[in-house]
């Protein structure tokens, strides 16, 4: 897109070179001096229609290898959805949101089946990465899940989940937003 | 058009004579009368130095406006206490000019020497009810820092140790010691007169006895009823930092006091009097 | 009974590493806001369980078990001095002793708001080495009982904060954190 634009203002610039010229040259010198502008705008015309064409096939190329990262991301997040960390991320949404405490309960009842204890460390990174991780005191599943339920506020993402052989989790890491 | 159309919602909104809306009105001018409010004494330094911004947020030395001279203007016109008529105007100019003109001295140290904090509290001294005054600064100690009491006033503890230097009273004669003494006897018989046979250099130490009374469980605690500070931290000034609960913009903690100080000896004057002090 | 000793020995065995490290690091401007907001929201916690031990509507099981986990916020001997407009001299109260006279109020119905200004204190160094702080938050109560009686008040509520940089064992690895604690709370009313 840039090019084109910067052929035509050139173009437009050699016209503008041409009036000048017609200005104080002769008629004959300013007919050869306009048809060479002629030309040479031809020219660029004829290349920059060359470089559109490349640039459209390249666009294509590229709408293309999207479509198909969307499609395996897609694949992935299907998979992810009935994954462990993603079940956990809609028991924590359930219990936070605005609803009965029965029903809370029961989602934590129900969200402690995924663990394996009630006991299960939760730990929470309140800044930093790597190395210099500054935690929140370590709780426990049971004890977050109540903490959703009283406050009504979902605050901390899940950042890992350590799973056992038999698919239980055994540790959760969140990060506090 | 949507414009328009939001322009119209807004204007139907505002003129439906809705309580709630009221309420909210109410809570949001509450709301900048807190904010304006020196919260706690901690936020009277970082406005005193221009460490925050109007919402309490904190500048550190690398932002631009930490401890910047229009900050530090800006606040200082908020600090004082307005129904304080006894602090003239012209006063509180020179000092805020003082302050402008050496911004890099003229900052309040919470770590530093030269203020102390004045507490008024009641403590019951055999059943009846009596104000204590402990004077109190911040000491450092193993990793950090705390407040010590430094010195204390009891009025009830005074009559005690009144005595008059002017008259020739009651003495031990030159020549007791050989004597070993035995007139002590009679020195000590009548209670009222005992601080007369101690030196004139005698200042009584209203903390030890404070100690010792509540030691001996004759003194017990009942509370806190005053707050308040003073400063010598700013080169030949002092000022009174003290709270303020009541209603409007010109509240918390601010300047209750403020006095030029020409010579070392005002400042030594002044402080005694602070320590309820006469030598 | 099984959750309760449960919880005491995850907390004794946090209490028995955590005292270990009492280490007086240099507090980034970076990591003094983390400790900032997790402290802010150790309030806000408090906050709304203070609302729902107030809440008229909310069982009393329920409420109990709310009081355990607001209790939990506090370090030990924490205490509540109250003083009103009328009454200036400080009443003290143990925290556990405020949230049930805060329960047993005699309204029919209670509204308790929070306004959204709060004030954060520099983080000082005690002796100790733990650092000490104190963050400002306003409240807004309103009491209605059936008779048409009501009352109003806005309170300053100046709430000391504990934060001490512990470590503990998880899964065979050492996890540091920062230990926030609420600790007495000043309760003054105010005129707005």
């Amino acid at each position: 897109m840039i090019s084109i634009r910067n052929s035509s203002r050139l173009a437009v610039w050699a016209l503008v070179l041409v009036l000048c010229i017609t200005g104080c040259k002769s008629k004959k010198k300013a007919m050869e001096a306009s048809r060479a502008a002629e030309k040479a705008k031809m020219e660029q015309e004829a290349s920059a229609r060359k470089q559109k064409e490349q640039e459209e096939l390249k666009r294509k190329e590229a709408e293309e290898k999207a479509a198909r990262e969307a499609e395996m991301k897609a694949r992935e997040m299907k998979e992810k959805e009935s994954g462990p960390k993603a079940r956990l991320g809609q028991y924590f949404d359930a219990i936070a949101s605005p609803g009965n405490v029965a029903s809370a309960n029961n989602s934590i009842t129900e969200a402690l089946a995924l663990f394996a204890s009630p006991e299960t460390p939760v730990l929470i990174i309140i800044s930093g990465s790597g190395a210099q991780k500054d935690y929140d005191r370590p709780t426990t599943i049971k004890a977050y899940l109540n903490y959703l339920k009283d406050q009504k506020k979902n605050i901390n993402r899940i950042e890992s989940l350590q799973v056992d052989p038999s698919g239980k989790v055994t540790e959760v890491e969140l990060r506090k937003n | 058009m949507v414009e328009l159309k939001s322009l119209l919602l807004i204007s139907i909104i505002l003129l439906l004579p809705s309580p709630s809306r009221a309420q909210i009105m109410v809570e949001k001018e509450d709301e900048r009368k807190l904010y304006a409010e020196s919260k706690q004494v901690n936020q009277f330094f970082r406005r005193f130095n221009g460490e925050e911004d109007e919402k309490g947020k904190r500048y550190y030395p690398k932002d631009k406006q930490y401890r910047s001279v229009k900050l530090r203007k800006k606040y200082l016109g908020i600090l004082f206490d307005e129904a304080n008529a006894g602090i003239r105007n012209e006063l509180k100019t020179e000092f805020a000019k003082n302050i402008l003109d050496n911004p890099e001295t003229a900052i309040l140290d919470f770590h530093g020497p030269n203020w102390f904090c004045e507490v008024q509290t009641s403590f019951t001294m055999n059943e009846k009810t009596q104000p204590v005054t402990l004077y109190m600064e911040l000491e450092k100690d193993h990793l950090g820092s705390k407040w010590v009491i430094q010195k204390v006033y009891a009025g009830m503890f005074q009559p005690y140790f009144v005595r008059d230097t002017t008259r020739i009273g009651r003495f031990l004669h030159p020549l007791s010691h050989e004597l070993d003494f035995m007139n002590l006897r009679k020195a000590f018989l009548h209670s009222d007169s005992i601080s007369q046979f101690a030196t004139k250099r005698f200042v009584p130490d209203y903390l030890s006895v404070f100690l010792y009374e509540i030691k001996k469980g004759n003194l017990k605690f009942v509370s806190v009823e005053n707050v308040k500070f003073h400063f010598f931290q700013i080169d030949g000034w002092y000022f009174e930092l003290s709270d303020f609960n009541r209603p409007g913009y010109n509240t918390g903690w601010l300047i209750s006091n403020l006095v030029k100080l020409n010579s070392a000896a005002d400042k030594d004057v002044l402080r005694k009097y602070l320590f309820n002090e006469t030598k | 009974m099984v959750k309760s000793t449960y919880l005491y020995m995850f907390f004794f065995i946090l209490c028995l590493i955590g005292n270990l490290s009492a280490q007086t690091a240099n507090v980034s401007p970076e990591r003094k806001q983390a400790i900032d907001s997790l402290a802010l929201e150790k309030v806000r916690d408090l906050s709304k369980y203070i609302g729902i031990i107030g809440n008229k509507k909310t069982a009393f099981a329920e409420a109990t078990r709310v009081m355990d986990r607001a209790e939990e916020l506090f370090a030990p001997e924490s205490e509540m001095g109250v003083s009103s407009l009328n009454r200036k001299d400080i009443v003290y109260y143990k925290i556990r002793k405020y949230f049930e006279r805060l329960m047993a109020l005699n309204y029919d119905r209670v509204s308790i708001k929070w306004y959204e200004i709060h004030y954060i204190s520099d983080l000082e160094l005690q002796p100790d080495g733990r650092y000490v702080g104190v963050v400002t938050v306003y409240q807004r109560f309103e009491g209605e009982s059936d008779d048409g009686l009501k009352y109003k008040d806005t309170t300053k509520k100046d709430i000391t904060i504990y934060v001490e940089r512990k470590k503990t064992q998880i899964a065979g690895r050492t996890v540091e954190f920062w230990d926030v604690m609420l600790g007495d709370i000043r309760v003054t009313e105010t005129k707005v």
